[in-house]
């Protein structure tokens, strides 16, 4: 009786154990499948000159008919489009569109957000009250619609899409980073660090904006693949980058038209825009476990594996 | 203490000090009055919720925002603490008079070294180099008596045992020398062996330091191995005050006794008689219905027809030993 109660808690240890062990190398195989998707992808924006057989059509192109829809081969691997573009050095430099605009619009939300949703979270009263109802009102509208917005009462083109895009992501970040605040500064450490006699800037910095980090660098890298998604949608809809700069969005909309007999004209950008995004899913996913593993109970893959 | 011509370290007056919650207001004390001598130990000792930690709050200026000091002074050195701005304040708190708080584990900011939050405060407030500030920092460490210093500079706080950290809180709260520490149930949260241990620790620093300390515990036996003096709180009012062995000994305040009784006791053998172990029926009011008269009469095993409705006065038994009971006069 008691052997077999032994033996059977023993093979529960052990089994528990080794699906541990294998979740934990699982994650952190995932962890590195996204980072080298992301390294590729990266390394290719970089040496877009090197790596584009035909970096001129790449970078704006002047149409040449004869060589228009060619299928794949070994002198245009991914084909040509219909102005008889190579596609693969079209493909290549929309990379670099890709991961700029998703940059800048996190960098943008990140900067303008971060330290006001602190400050207010922190400081409170008034000056927090007056923030939030501003926040509100951009988060009353989809981010999409905002900006198809926003685009459209502007004009057309990078600037205005990364404009747009920043313009309906920065009261995110001034969401989450408030509330982290506002759980912290009724944390121990604060009221210890003012029975010091520290000052509220330094509060504010040392303990609040330090502390309020990890969740913030969870949203950034998730919005980052949110971003590059919604480039490409707004590109798709022409109300983003124009021709004839290379974009990935803009590619699969001109491609719409001859698709499915000329396949790869949509499906080569088709699957970059997947493969860059996926990474950025992947990396937030396993940071979202490393960095709050509450939230990621509730929330993550992983738990339900 | 013989009386002194000089004015002791901490001198609160007449405080009164109310709470606003929603329409309410409560008063937590009225004209609470109590004063530490330099190099003296006072035990501040009462139930959950009697304002204990709301007095340490009102001499640091550190209350919550829907709080207001009423009336009173607070003198410290003989100046008035309450006059002060926030940003005077500011340089009081940490290098005059600091804390120690009740849970040293949430108390440390995780995300740095124990080096970190500590040398940058000294930095700060003394002007200091940063090698010089990390030489003091190892000074300190070494004073509250931490073994392997080098790698307790370098750990986080989770790293440290809730001991440690408490020591950790210790010296920082005697890194700016404060002449005055206030510990706010400093041993509530660490495993009760190590309880003795920070306990004693605080008296053999007050002794070669020569710092003053406000103990706040609900803990009568903690008051009694290591205060020179003792103030029993209930309901805002310190009804009983003297020289800990007094109180200890000879109880005066019905509420005194009761928690001396409420303390439990081991038999020391097998068939000896112990004691029951005393409650003291009912809880301590909240602060929005505090009772007529004396605050303790609905739980007071002595009750005379006056308590419920003429508030005792404060008097003098012994030399240095007041009490508020309408059985003294």
């Amino acid at each position: 009786m008691i052997g077999d109660f032994f033996e059977m808690t023993v093979t529960t240890i052990i089994r528990r154990d080794w699906i541990g062990k294998m979740r934990e190398q699982l994650k952190s195989k995932v962890l590195l499948c996204g980072v080298a998707i992301l390294v590729f992808w990266i390394i290719v924006a970089i040496f877009a000159y090197l790596i584009a057989p035909y970096p001129q059509q790449g970078l704006n192109g002047i149409p040449n008919p004869a060589q228009a829809l060619r299928p794949p081969s070994w002198q245009h691997l991914f084909g040509t489009t219909e102005l008889g573009l190579d596609l693969f050095s079209r493909v290549i430099f929309g990379t670099r569109i890709a991961l700029f605009t998703a940059a800048v619009v996190t960098g943008a939300s990140l900067l303008i957000g971060y330290p006001l949703g602190v400050i207010a979270g922190y400081v409170g009263g008034s000056l927090d009250e007056g923030l939030m109802r501003i926040t509100d009102v951009f988060l009353a509208f989809p981010t999409i619609l905002m900006a198809i917005l926003i685009v459209a009462a502007i004009h057309p083109s990078l600037w205005s899409m990364i404009l747009a895009l920043s313009v309906t992501r920065w009261p995110q970040y001034v969401r989450l980073s408030r509330a982290q605040a506002l759980s912290l500064r009724t944390r121990n450490f604060v009221l210890a660090a003012k029975g010091m006699g520290e000052g509220r800037f330094e509060i504010i910095r040392k303990h609040i904006a330090i502390n309020a980090i990890p969740p913030v660098l969870i949203l950034a890298t998730t919005d980052f693949g949110f971003i590059i998604l919604a480039d490409a949608g707004l590109s798709f809809l022409g109300l983003g980058v124009t021709p004839p700069t290379a974009d990935w969005g803009l590619t699969i909309a001109q491609s719409i038209a001859y698709f499915p007999v000329y396949w790869w004209y949509a499906t080569f950008p088709g699957i970059a825009l997947f493969t860059l995004v996926t990474a950025f899913a992947l990396i937030g996913d396993v940071l979202t476990e490393r960095l709050d593993p509450k939230l990621a109970k509730m929330t993550g893959v992983w738990s339900k594996l | 203490m013989t009386a002194t011509e000089q004015p002791p370290l901490l001198d609160v007056d007449n405080l009164s000090l109310a709470y606003k919650v929603g329409e309410g207001i409560g008063y937590v004390f009225r004209n609470l009055r109590m004063h530490i001598e330099l190099g003296e130990m006072v035990g501040l000792v009462g139930e959950s919720g009697c304002g204990k930690s709301s007095l340490a709050y009102s001499i640091i200026r550190l209350l919550p925002r829907n709080s207001r000091i009423l009336d009173g002074r607070i003198s410290f050195e003989g100046e008035s603490l309450l006059d002060k701005s926030e940003a005077e304040m500011r340089k009081i708190r940490g290098s005059k008079i600091s804390m120690v708080f009740q849970d040293p584990m949430t108390s440390l900011n995780p995300v740095f070294t124990v080096e970190q939050q500590m040398a940058k405060v000294i930095e700060v407030h003394e002007g200091l180099t940063k090698p010089d500030a990390r030489k003091k920092v190892a000074r300190m460490l070494r004073l509250v008596e931490l073994a392997d210093i080098e790698r307790v500079m370098k750990s986080y706080p989770h790293e440290l045992s809730g001991g440690m950290q408490q020591r950790i809180m210790i010296a920082m709260a005697l890194s700016l020398s404060a002449k005055l520490i206030i510990a706010d149930e400093p041993t509530s949260a660490v495993d009760a062996t190590i309880q003795l241990q920070i306990l004693q620790l605080l008296m053999e620093l007050k002794k070669e330091v020569g710092f003053s300390v406000l103990l706040i515990t609900h803990n009568l036996g903690v008051v009694a191995k290591t205060c020179d003096r003792v103030a029993v709180m209930y309901a805002g009012d310190i009804v009983e005050e003297g020289s800990a062995s007094t109180v200890m000994s000879n109880p005066n305040h019905p509420y005194t006794k009761a928690l001396l009784q409420s303390i439990p006791t081991i038999a020391k053998r097998q068939g000896e008689n112990r004691p029951p172990l005393a409650t003291i029926e009912g809880t301590a009011p909240n602060i929005f219905n505090i009772p007529q008269g004396c605050p303790f009469h609905p739980r007071c095993a002595y009750r005379l027809d006056i308590c419920s409705s003429i508030p005792p006065q404060r008097a003098q038994i012994d030399l240095g030993h007041f009490s508020s009971c309408h059985l003294n006069d």
